[in-house]
């Protein structure tokens, strides 16, 4: 091999190192971990769980969240609750509450015993980057505790009213539906057995 | 020549090197989980039907290549094409082309096993649902370039070192090794409770399975298993000793591969059954994957059989996973290096720099988004492995003189004539066949499933929208 020729086969050797260091600085400066992922809409059509009941207490409505989902991105839920009590003394109130799998809560407000009728709605409970550390930006600092089978929780919280020698003070009733709208969430794309793997 | 190139020193040696480069992930994941799908002992059955009459002939057919030539994929076409040498070793560019492809994504799934098997040890992912967890950071990433960039180092010192002091020497000891941790596993899997039930899920036969789907799933199995069309085998084979048998080692490789993939299933499923695992969606139904076998439910699995015992096995296992894919990714990088050598004149070691820095920065990408290393799957298989198998199959058979006399070589009957007419024949136009049946007739016309498994409808769809048939 002459001596140019040997000078060529280094100038691509270092030539294919360089383009190492490069492959590698981008590779690491631009990773995006969302690029390894894609956004899913779920459902379709929006989620709604409808239930009612008398008493006192919570009530829990679960929506599942979809299999592989690893991390949400946005959740829109809309809880229409409708109450009414049997007579409208003061002091209780109505609270919906819905609570994300990791335990984070997002609070859709209150409404005064003494109204009957009432509605709560959640027009925009949204959680951008639910829960910690878990959002889209990033799954490197996952929460391993979590489970993102667990449902999302909807809880509507009675409380009694202060004065209890009103007669019938504890008869109400209430229904209660929920609707995620649109539930996006990132879900881990499952790279696929390769074919040629030998 | 031969001296320059490099070979084998021992039959022993082409044998584990040969073996290491057809015993992969596919044999340790993929086969045990189609077993299980499939129809348990009656897709084994079709398996070894189709190992005859496609696999080794074909098998055969590259090494005698490989042995007659004495050179790399392309100049053995070039040589033994005649006359028409030039324009055959368009095929061995084909081969080439697909180890390089294939080298791309699996130096970066064997960092994964790597990374795995230092991870069964540190407590932090040690727990119950840690694979998932785990292996969703590890599917990509600047960990996954870290791995993948060690496994493409560790892949080029072996190659670099040569082939007698490199690839030989490393695969008598990783092969043995292998065998060693899945015969270990399997025995330690028959003493857990449960493990008829794993058994069971590969091995009772359901002939119902045997749909051409699955048929064409067998076929894909075959092809991809020995490391057909991807250079490797032919490249091997030029290294051996003259004295060697092409049929005798061809049939020992050939099953020595499909034995390692049964004894894998017997390693997996009582694990799994153990485990309550054998219906978990990794393992089966339609989002069941071997990925999602051997990151999401193995780990389970191990994690459930408690402390030391689950940690040792676990860890064992992916080191065995690691040892299976980087003996194949050895075989893969020595394709494009050997085409160096014998071309240009370079010193091995340089050869094996340039190439072994094409695969990682290329990996960096397969890294960094798992969408890279689908399409780096899709190009080796849809466009080069299929077609580079059929034709050289077909040129093996038709056109290359002495493969007859080859494959005779060493033995006392005379049974080459049945391979060569093999490689004419019933090898070449199944492997057509189901390209262009899956390819062309999928979708909707009742025949979508031929072909599905060894993934050609793909191509077929691509090409029916170009000529707009759809």
């Amino acid at each position: 091999m002459a001596g140019t020729g040997m000078q060529k086969v280094d100038l691509v050797i270092a030539g294919v190192g360089v383009l190492a260091v490069l492959a590698t600085t981008l590779g690491v400066v631009f990773y995006d971990e969302a690029a390894g992922q894609q956004t899913i809409v779920f459902p379709e059509t929006p989620v709604a769980q409808t239930d009612s009941g008398t008493g006192s207490g919570t009530i829990n409505l679960e929506l599942a969240a979809p299999d592989n989902a690893t991390a949400f991105e946005e959740m829109f839920v809309t809880v229409q609750f409708t109450g009414t009590a049997g007579v409208q003394p003061s002091g209780g109130s109505y609270e919906v509450r819905v609570t994300a799998p990791d335990g984070s809560t997002c609070d859709g407000g209150q409404a005064a015993w003494s109204e009957s009728d009432v509605t709560i709605e959640i027009p925009d409970c949204r959680w951008a980057d639910v829960p910690e550390g878990r959002g889209a930006s990033s799954p490197s600092d996952v929460n391993e505790a979590i489970s993102w089978d667990d449902p999302i929780s909807v809880q509507i919280i009675i409380t009694n009213p202060t004065a209890t020698n009103i007669p019938n003070i504890h008869t109400y009733s209430y229904s209660v539906t929920v609707n995620a709208d649109v539930l996006a969430y990132r879900a881990q794309v499952e790279v696929p057995d390769p074919q040629a793997g030998q | 020549m031969a001296g320059a190139r490099g070979q084998f020193n021992t039959r022993f040696g082409f044998i584990m090197a040969a073996v290491g480069s057809a015993v992969g992930l596919g044999n340790l994941v993929r086969f045990p989980g189609e077993l299980n799908e499939n129809g348990g002992a009656a897709f084994l059955i079709v398996y070894l039907g189709l190992l005859l009459l496609v696999g080794l002939p074909a098998l055969l057919g590259e090494m005698s290549l490989g042995k007659i030539s004495n050179a790399s994929p392309i100049n053995a076409f070039r040589q033994l094409g005649g006359k028409h040498g030039k324009k055959w070793a368009i095929i061995g560019v084909f081969g080439m082309m697909a180890a390089i492809f294939v080298m791309f994504f699996y130096t970066v799934l064997a960092g994964w096993a790597l990374r795995f098997f230092f991870e069964t040890f540190r407590d932090g992912w040690w727990g119950p649902g840690q694979g998932s967890v785990l292996f969703g950071l590890t599917e990509t990433g600047p960990w996954t370039i870290f791995w993948h960039g060690v496994v493409t180092a560790a892949t080029v010192f072996v190659v670099a070192r040569g082939v007698s002091g490199g690839i030989e020497k490393a695969t008598i000891i990783m092969m043995p090794a292998l065998f060693l941790i899945i015969g270990g596993i399997v025995i330690f899997a028959l003493f857990q409770p449960g493990m008829g039930a794993g058994y069971a899920a590969i091995f009772k036969p359901d002939f119902s399975e045997l749909t051409t789907q699955n048929v064409s799933k067998a076929i894909g199995q075959v092809f991809f298993s020995l490391s057909l069309g991807q250079g490797a085998m032919l490249t091997y084979a030029s290294y051996m000793d003259k004295k060697q048998s092409v049929t005798k080692d061809g049939a020992t490789i050939g099953f020595a591969d499909t034995g390692v993939a049964v004894l894998a299933g017997m390693m997996i499923f009582p694990v799994l059954a153990f485990a309550g695992l054998l219906n978990d969606p990794n393992v089966t139904g339609p989002t069941a994957s071997s990925f999602g076998t051997a990151f999401k439910a193995l780990p389970e699995a191990f994690f459930q059989m408690g402390g030391g015992a689950g940690r040792i096995v676990g860890g064992v296992f992916f080191l065995g996973l690691f040892v299976a894919a980087i003996s194949s990714a050895i075989s893969l990088i020595e394709v494009p290096v050997s085409v160096l050598i014998d071309n240009l004149d370079l010193r091995r070691w340089k050869a094996a720099l340039i190439i072994g820095g094409l695969t990682y920065s290329f990996g960096v990408m397969a890294s960094i988004n798992g969408h890279w290393l689908e399409m780096y799957d899709e190009i080796a298989v849809n466009v080069f492995i299929i077609i580079g198998v059929a034709i050289t199959t077909f040129f093996a058979g038709w056109f290359a003189k002495g493969v007859a006399k080859e494959l005779d070589s060493g033995l006392k009957s005379r049974i080459g004539i049945y391979f060569v007419w093999m490689m004419r024949t019933v090898t070449p136009l199944l492997v057509v066949g189901v390209f262009i049946v899956g390819g062309f007739f999928g979708g909707d016309s009742g025949l979508e499933f031929w072909g599905e498994g060894a993934g050609f409808r793909e191509l077929g769809h691509t090409i029916k929208l170009a000529l707009s048939f759809d």
